[in-house]
């Protein structure tokens, strides 16, 4: 059994059997004029507050106000005790007449909380209690007839019937109890003063009612001995006042029922994405409480901030305000500064604290998605600028290699726009030229291969560039199986491929010719040898040997046959100055020793002076060439003038030798029958490694029946 | 001891000069060949009992000729000659079937008697 459900169960059977019993002591009253009106009155006063009571108490258990309700119901069905016709029970129930009026008493001043915060509060409360039994008590003492009827049941606490006596106690407990009750009401109107907005509204309709009948009460009071209309007239005023209450208790709940509504309703006038202003506006009035203020959390710096972005720390003391954590998913996401007096309305302060979360995380999911959805654009906007920008050219097509889309790269090569015109056309009609479109194609309808495809670009109006293209499978935005050709613009590559290509070519002919070069250089150098040995042996030696043989015969000749001896050394002599000249003659042709001793100029004088037929040295260098430059250049005059010699059949030859823009220049010109030919025989051929071993170059123009001109330039 | 001589070799200085040693030392010299097929149709015709050959020849080698000598039936000496060393020829000479190597810097009567006893 709940414990709602028992307090039910108990105060329900009590409130009917108290409510019987004070009816049927009014109805059987012999001393009660009105019986059905006070017994309507007596009872829905009585139980007004007990339901009020069981109402409160069964929404807050927690709160005591319930049970003060209650406790004025009860002390109030104790008033009907005076209607008993038995002595005892009239007398008891004079002296508890007035105990409701304490009971409500101690309800205002503990109201709304049910509990008394104050020593004064509970002092006042005590003394209110003592008051109001002591007071009927003490007039009971010395009055014989307290009810003032003359039906009524004898007075049994009467100890003596003093008239004097009991006019002066109830005097004095009438001064007494209206300075109480007066002190009461001032210090529950204080109370109002002082409350807030959210307190006043809260305190507000049973407060009113509790002061006005308690000064009702009062004055009442002051006024039975003054005028018996007038008090008559004040004491309905505080019953009616007084019945007000509870019902003023009820239309307190019923209003913050109400309230919970509005909030949904508030909230829902609340813009779409307030401004945290408008969000706290409508929050205060929501709560009805404009001192209201909204901190929102901010994890960053895990604290929490008002509107104006002032740090908001939670309260440790809650007396003066009081602060309410918003969370959700037990993550705090703000927080409400507020009327403590809101703590009372909790239902209230729940159903705003509800709307609120769900209205902030709604904010918040939306922050979130607004940053997501700016992320991905900016994401978006990162991609397509590294694609736009990137040196590939990038082109998505369908799978029937349609385009669908290519990157500003491939429009800034090929000059075509992203556009209806480029889209949907077949990507090789558009990117590929003309003679590399077919094989494309094919290769594109192969399927995803892993090998490239070299095609030529048009790029108008630039010569086609050379772009080496991958086809890769990918998956558009929307889940579609696309193609992405990646092209990669080689066309400075393959250029530079292609010119090194020719230039390792060039330096294979080169190296070629340099092989065979130093080959025939090698070769004439052997048969350079091979003649001198040969002129050697033909020559000095042969002369030498017959030298030897003669200078012996002699010897033996020169006792028998001294004549003879004579003619032989003679001969002898003879033999030996024609060994002599030839060894000259092959030492010059080993090396001139005036080209090595006095330089180019006086050894192609000396060459020219020995040449079988004329030879006009026209131009020679001043000063002296680069020993090898010089030797190179003695040999070219020197096998040309040989070769003019031989076959040319020229009458006259002019030589040339000077300095040009750091060659020596050396040229041989005849006026014979022309016809040589560079390539056939040895001798020109030897000529031209000669001369290119020195990074050289030798010219033969020798056209038939026009002479012969030979041109060597020489690096110096 | 062989007295007849056929001088070959293309130097005539040398000839000459050969031919008035060797006959004033008393030898006979029988003729003279200026190249191989001159030599060969000499010593065939001459039927020298020496033949004195140069090596180097313009038209046949020296050792050929010796050989073809010795092929032909010939029953001359051969006695090879040469302004070079003997050691230029390694043992070509004997191969050859030449009854030896005179330089002809050192040819004499003497030599040659030296050689052909």
């Amino acid at each position: 059994m709940t414990p709602a459900r028992r307090l039910w169960l108990t105060v329900v059977p009590a409130a009917l059997a108290v409510g019987g019993g004070a009816l049927a002591l009014v109805l059987t009253s012999e001393h009660e004029d009105a019986p059905v009106l006070t017994s309507v009155l007596g009872l829905l006063v009585g139980w007004s507050f007990i339901a009020a009571g069981l109402l409160a108490r069964t929404r807050r258990p927690d709160n005591r106000t319930g049970l003060l309700l209650m406790l004025v119901g009860f002390a109030w069905f104790a008033a009907a005790l005076p209607e008993s016709n038995d002595t005892v029970v009239f007398t008891v129930g004079i002296a508890l007449s007035a105990l409701w009026a304490a009971a409500l008493v101690h309800l205002l001043l503990a109201y709304p909380s049910g509990t008394l915060i104050s020593t004064r509060e509970r002092v006042l409360v005590v003394f209110g209690y003592a008051l109001a039994v002591s007071a009927e008590t003490s007039v009971l003492l010395f009055n014989p007839d307290p009810a003032e009827c003359g039906d009524c049941p004898d007075n049994a606490f009467l100890i003596a019937d003093n008239e004097t006596a009991a006019a002066t106690v109830l005097g004095a407990v009438q001064a007494v109890a209206f300075v109480y009750l007066v002190t009461i009401a001032v210090a529950l109107a204080l109370r109002w003063r002082a409350a807030t907005t959210v307190a006043r509204r809260l305190l507000g309709p049973v407060l009113l009612a509790g002061i006005a009948s308690l000064l009702l009460f009062g004055l009442g009071l002051a006024f039975d001995s003054i005028s018996e209309v007038a008090s008559e007239v004040f004491m309905l005023g505080a019953q009616v006042a007084f019945i007000a209450v509870p019902f003023a208790f009820l239309w307190g709940l019923l209003r913050r029922r109400l309230a919970r509504a509005d909030v949904s309703r508030l909230l829902m006038e609340t813009p779409e994405q307030p401004s945290p202003e408008e969000a706290q506006e409508s929050l205060r009035r929501a709560l009805g409480d404009p001192s209201l203020e909204l901190a929102y959390w901010l994890p960053e710096r895990q604290a929490y901030v008002d509107t104006r972005g002032q740090p908001v720390e939670p309260l440790a003391d809650e007396t003066h305000r009081a602060f309410t954590p918003i969370a959700y998913e037990d993550r705090p996401v703000a927080a409400l500064v507020h009327d403590p007096t809101l703590r009372e309305e909790p239902e209230l302060i729940e159903a705003v604290v509800a709307a609120a979360r769900i209205a902030i995380e709604k904010d918040r999911l939306q922050a979130e998605l607004r940053a997501r959805l700016d992320e991905l654009q900016r994401e978006r906007d990162f991609v397509r600028d590294v694609v736009n920008s990137a040196p590939s050219y990038f082109c998505v097509v369908d799978l029937t290699g349609r385009i669908v889309r290519f990157n500003d790269t491939l429009t800034r090569a090929s000059g075509r726009l992203d556009n209806e015109r480029t889209r949907a056309r077949p990507f090789w009609e558009v990117f590929v030229a003309d003679e590399d479109r077919d094989a494309f194609r094919e290769w594109f309808e192969h399927g995803v291969a892993a090998d490239e495809r070299e095609g030529r670009l048009p790029a108008p109006p630039r010569e086609p560039l050379t772009v080496v293209w991958t086809n890769s499978a990918i998956t558009d935005e929307q889940g579609r199986d696309r193609r992405l050709l990646c092209g990669l613009d080689v066309t400075e590559r393959t250029r530079q491929q292609r010119e090194l290509e020719q230039l390792y070519r060039q330096l294979a002919e080169r190296l070629e010719e340099l092989r065979a070069s130093r080959a025939r250089i090698v070769e004439a150098g052997d048969q350079e040898r091979r003649r001198l040995e040969r002129n050697l042996h033909d020559g000095a030696q042969q002369r030498l040997v017959s030298l030897s043989l003669s200078l012996r015969l002699a010897q033996s000749k020169l006792a028998s046959d001294p004549q003879a001896a004579d003619e032989l050394l003679a001969g002898a002599g003879a033999e030996l100055a024609l060994a002599l000249e030839e060894l000259r003659e092959l030492a010059r042709g080993i090396h001139p020793a005036v080209l090595t001793e006095r330089g180019l100029g006086p050894a192609l004088e000396s060459l020219a002076a020995r040449a079988p037929l004329p030879v006009e040295l026209e131009a020679l260098p001043d000063g002296r060439l680069p020993t090898p430059v010089e030797a190179a250049a003695f040999y070219v005059v020197s096998e040309a003038l040989a070769n003019v010699a031989k076959y040319a059949d020229a009458s006259s030859v002019s030589v040339r030798v000077g300095r040009d823009d750091g060659y020596a220049v050396v040229e041989v010109e005849d006026d014979g029958i022309g016809g040589a030919d560079p390539g056939r025989g040895s001798g020109l051929r030897g000529l031209a490694d000669r001369v290119e071993a020195l990074d050289g170059r030798l010219a033969v123009d020798s056209p038939t029946g026009a002479g012969t001109r030979i041109k060597a330039e020489i690096p110096l | 001891m062989p007295r007849t001589v056929l001088i070959v070799d293309d130097h005539p200085t040398f000839r000459a000069t050969a031919r008035a040693l060797l006959a004033s030392e008393g030898y006979e010299v029988v003729g003279e060949a200026a190249d191989g097929r001159s030599a060969l149709e000499a010593a065939r015709e001459l039927h020298p009992e020496i033949v004195l050959l140069d090596v180097q020849l313009p038209d046949i080698d020296g050792f050929e000729i010796a050989s073809l000598l010795a092929a032909n039936g010939s029953s001359a000496a051969v006695v090879m000659t040469s302004s070079r060393d003997s050691s230029d020829f390694g043992s070509l000479v004997e191969e050859s079937g030449a009854r030896g190597f005179i330089p002809k810097a050192e040819l004499s009567a003497a030599a040659l008697s030296a050689l052909l006893e």
